[in-house]
């Protein structure tokens, strides 16, 4: 586990979580506290299924995801219907439940020693892979039928209603496919550091994700990559300020809400036209456009 | 020992009105939860333990010294994170998100200010306990419950009886329309800021007494959160109903199945609260015009 | 036969009754008007038949399928679009996009399919976009696709909200102050469009309208609310010299006279 490599890892992993986040609050407009919650599910059933029953990397994984889509489903059909305020605390209050799960039962668990000897399969490359995949989904779920409706709903639910979008379940497939995300990284995590405690998937990790989501911009895919790239990999260079690196992240948050609230990047997306669309503008300004 | 625990229970749900209250008298003017109240609240208790420890004042003083910091710095909050947002009629996304960060920045700047450790407030009352009943009640938990019992009937005096409270309220009811009825917005959202702070003032003051002292202190205000949706957001005598629930409800928890396992239930009986009776106990439910 | 038929609808919010019993009846492929003083439960009507609120009592019927109890997202399936009276636009989506999103509805597929990027998404994806531009060009807006729809004068908002509306082929269409911000000549412009389109969609529409112009070169029959009640309907003509359409109008003293 050398430096660059966990560096790697860390910050892969960080961009497959906050594409969930994306789809979650950046689409949909939808809060959740708990989304560090529903990673800590991903790694501990995948950590737990390949210690105690052997089983293999791949299915373990799988079953990481599909236990925190689970966990996603009994916390939305609830609270979905109501008030977004509603879902944030139901999200938080699910957040510390398993918190408390995790630190209780000692016996299966580990408790607050945590759990060790999860087997060290995730490679680095394995995680850069997964983390571009989980940006190409979500650039193809942003361009489809499902994007529209999400942004549609985030700003007029009412009028989504009207125009035939079923925003309820919208809503909840937005949720599962955030908490699925959520679940694959820690299912990962937990294969690389071999030991994982409930302390690391506390309530500050979720905050995080919605900061990095918001420096980089609530529309723009290509901004919350950029941002989660810098934001998790900028503190490791500056161990020395430690301490300052929290306040540091929230003055950057509070400048970018209040004076640049559509975060660094606002709408605009990397495409792969960027590059003409970009020459044809230069063209344009020198006078040599095609008549 | 059930009436200790259910004087416990209550002065720890009086605590949890306090909060509720602070809580719910922003969201009835910006119609946001204000996560920024758990960080005035820690701050608070900061200010409080220093001034009773460092400088050896007496309870009263202190808590004035609590109270004004609170308020002062709930204002200094509204004009940094909210008022850019409000004159530009962002979404309540911005809000919340803004309220969260100033929670998070204030919590660490008291890691930076104190470190992670615990302290505890130095002894400010004579005596440690009273007894009540026949049951030996700390004296704290009595002074939390008639201080915040004092500050809510003070508050809902001035909400009801004075000028400024009605504009308050009306501003409550209708910022744009009570803006233009004369009412001088800015001011009365500085003023119900502070009004606000002053609660998270005497709620981190009591708490540091009651627990130890911790920059992770004012995380309580998720209790403060819970409490006002169980009494139903937007009302505030549902709030003191709901803390007080909520209060005993967790110290009865606690006494029967321990501290650990009683987030879990906790958050099972939110959720079926939420899934029964969403619009809370006072059954106001703040919709969404159509 | 009648496409809409509401009978004996009430709606109260706690205590204040914003409709008292109202039945009305719309022929298939008519055009009928709503006036009615300003809080006369014009636009309850509409929440009630889109079923954003559920009525306290009575029956909606739309084609003989009750409507009750349906949420409003079936009731567009079942060919029911509206506009609103305070444009409500989807502010983050582009000009083009804010049509598909309606359009999307008789091409539904799911999360998997994208996942998997199976042949029918693409193929659904560009029915979609093709007829989303269909509908655009048809009503002028096609140049102004990628704009985002705050950016478009207040005119032509009103005209995609149609477009958007009309995404959704229904076959009934209700139209909530069509004309509320317009100037004469875009007012002129909007009756021949709300004309054609519905002659052309084969539409039933209902609106909302205090432009009597409007009412009266659209509308055959007309139904007036006030104070939540149906106080007249008929012809324009047999309305407008109704006493208590006078009254509602301008008082009661107007209508002694």
């Amino acid at each position: 586990m050398g430096f660059y490599s966990s560096l790697t890892v860390f910050t892969g992993l960080t961009v497959i979580a906050v594409m969930g986040v994306f789809v979650l609050t950046g689409m949909a407009g939808l809060f959740s506290f708990g989304q560090a919650a529903f990673m800590a599910v991903g790694a501990y059933v995948a950590g737990l299924l390949a210690i105690r029953m052997g089983l293999g990397f791949v299915p373990a994984v799988l079953a990481g995801v599909v236990a925190s889509l689970a966990a996603g489903l009994l916390v939305a059909l609830p609270v979905m219907r109501l008030r977004r305020d509603y879902f944030a605390l139901a999200t938080f209050g699910f957040g510390e439940a398993i918190r408390a799960l995790l630190n209780q039962s000692v016996g299966i668990t580990g408790g607050a020693m945590g759990l060790f000897g999860i087997p060290v399969v995730t490679q680095p490359w394995m995680v850069v892979g997964a983390a571009v995949w989980s940006v190409w989904l979500v650039r193809t779920l942003k361009r489809s039928a499902l994007g529209r409706d999400w942004q549609a709903l985030k700003t007029d639910e009412i009028a989504a209603e009207a125009m035939g979008v079923p925003t309820y379940r919208r809503k909840v497939e937005a949720f599962l496919i955030s908490c699925g995300l959520a679940g694959f990284a820690g299912a990962l995590f937990g294969f690389y550091t071999s030991y994982v405690d409930p302390a690391m998937f506390g309530w500050f990790r979720s905050a995080e994700w919605i900061i990095i989501l918001f420096f980089g911009g609530i529309n723009s895919i290509t901004g919350t990559v950029a941002s989660a790239l810098l934001l998790s990999a900028l503190p490791e260079f500056l161990r020395f300020v430690a301490q300052w690196r929290v306040p540091l992240y929230c003055g950057i948050v509070i400048a970018t809400i209040n004076l640049r609230p559509r975060g660094m990047f606002g709408d605009w997306e990397l495409s792969l036209s960027t590059p003409g669309e970009v020459l044809k503008g230069v063209r344009r300004r020198r006078g040599l456009a095609q008549p | 020992m059930l009436v200790q625990q259910l004087i416990n229970g209550l002065s720890l749900g009086a605590v949890y009105a306090l909060i509720a209250v602070g809580f719910g008298m922003i969201f009835n003017v910006l119609k946001f939860s204000n996560f920024a109240h758990g960080g005035v609240i820690t701050v608070t208790a900061y200010a409080g333990y220093y001034v009773a420890a460092n400088l050896g004042w007496s309870f009263l003083p202190t808590l004035a010294v609590a109270i004004l910091v609170g308020g002062l710095l709930a204002m200094l909050v509204e004009l940094v994170g909210f008022r850019l947002i409000r004159r530009r009629g962002g979404s309540v996304i911005f809000y919340f998100v803004s309220s969260v960060t100033i929670g998070m920045l204030l919590e660490n700047l008291m890691v930076i200010a104190g470190g992670p450790t615990f302290y505890a407030y130095p002894d400010m009352l004579a005596k440690a306990s009273y007894p009540v009943l026949g049951a030996s009640v700390s004296t704290v938990n009595l002074v939390m419950l008639a201080a915040s019992t004092l500050a809510l009937v003070t508050l809902t005096w001035v909400l009801y009886r004075t000028r400024t409270g009605v504009a308050i309220r009306a501003i409550s009811a209708d910022t744009v329309t009570a803006g233009l009825m004369g009412a001088n917005v800015d001011t009365l959202i500085g003023v119900t800021f502070f009004v606000s702070g002053c609660l998270a003032g005497m709620t981190g003051m009591l708490l540091g007494m009651t627990q130890t002292l911790f920059p992770q202190l004012g995380r309580v205000v998720v209790k403060g959160f819970i409490a006002a949706v169980i009494g139903g957001l937007g009302s505030l005598g549902g709030a003191v109903i709901g803390g007080i629930f909520l209060g005993v409800v967790e110290v009865m928890l606690t006494a029967t199945i321990g501290s650990g396992w009683a987030p879990v239930l906790l958050f099972l009986i939110l959720l079926s609260f939420l899934a029964v009776r969403p619009q809370g106990i006072a059954g106001v439910i703040a919709q969404e015009k159509a | 036969m009648a496409l809409l038929s509401l009978e004996d609808c009430s709606k109260h919010f706690d205590g204040v009754k914003a409709l008292q019993g109202v039945s009305l009846s719309v022929p298939e492929r008519s055009l009928v008007g709503i006036i009615g003083p300003n809080g006369a439960g014009k636009t309850t009507v509409f929440n009630l038949v889109t079923g954003i609120y559920r009525p306290t009592s009575g029956t909606i019927k739309l084609d003989g399928k009750d409507l009750v109890g349906q949420p409003p997202h079936r009731i567009a399936a079942a060919g029911v679009a509206r506009t609103f009276q305070n444009i409500r636009l989807f502010a983050g989506l582009s000009v083009l996009e804010n049509v598909q999103t309606a359009c999307a509805r008789r091409h539904a597929y799911g999360f998997l399919d994208v996942a998997a990027c199976l042949p029918w998404y693409w193929r659904k994806e560009r029915t979609i976009r093709s007829e989303a531009l269909d509908l655009l060009d048809r009503l002028a807006l096609g140049e102004l696709r990628n704009e985002r729809p705050g950016n478009l004068p207040y005119g032509l908002q009103r005209r995609l909200e149609i477009a958007r509306a009309l995404a959704l082929r229904p076959r009934l269409l209700l139209l909530d102050e069509p004309g509320a911000g317009l100037n004469p000549g875009e007012i002129r412009e909007l009756i021949d469009l709300i004309a054609e389109l519905a002659e052309a969609f084969s539409l039933t529409v209902v609106l909302i309208e205090h432009r009597m112009e409007i009412v009266m070169s659209l509308c055959r029959w007309v139904y007036v609310l006030d104070f939540g009640c149906l106080i007249a309907q008929g012809t324009v003509d047999d309305v407008r010299r109704d006493p208590r359409v006078i009254g509602a109008y301008l008082g009661k003293e107007y209508a002694d006279a």
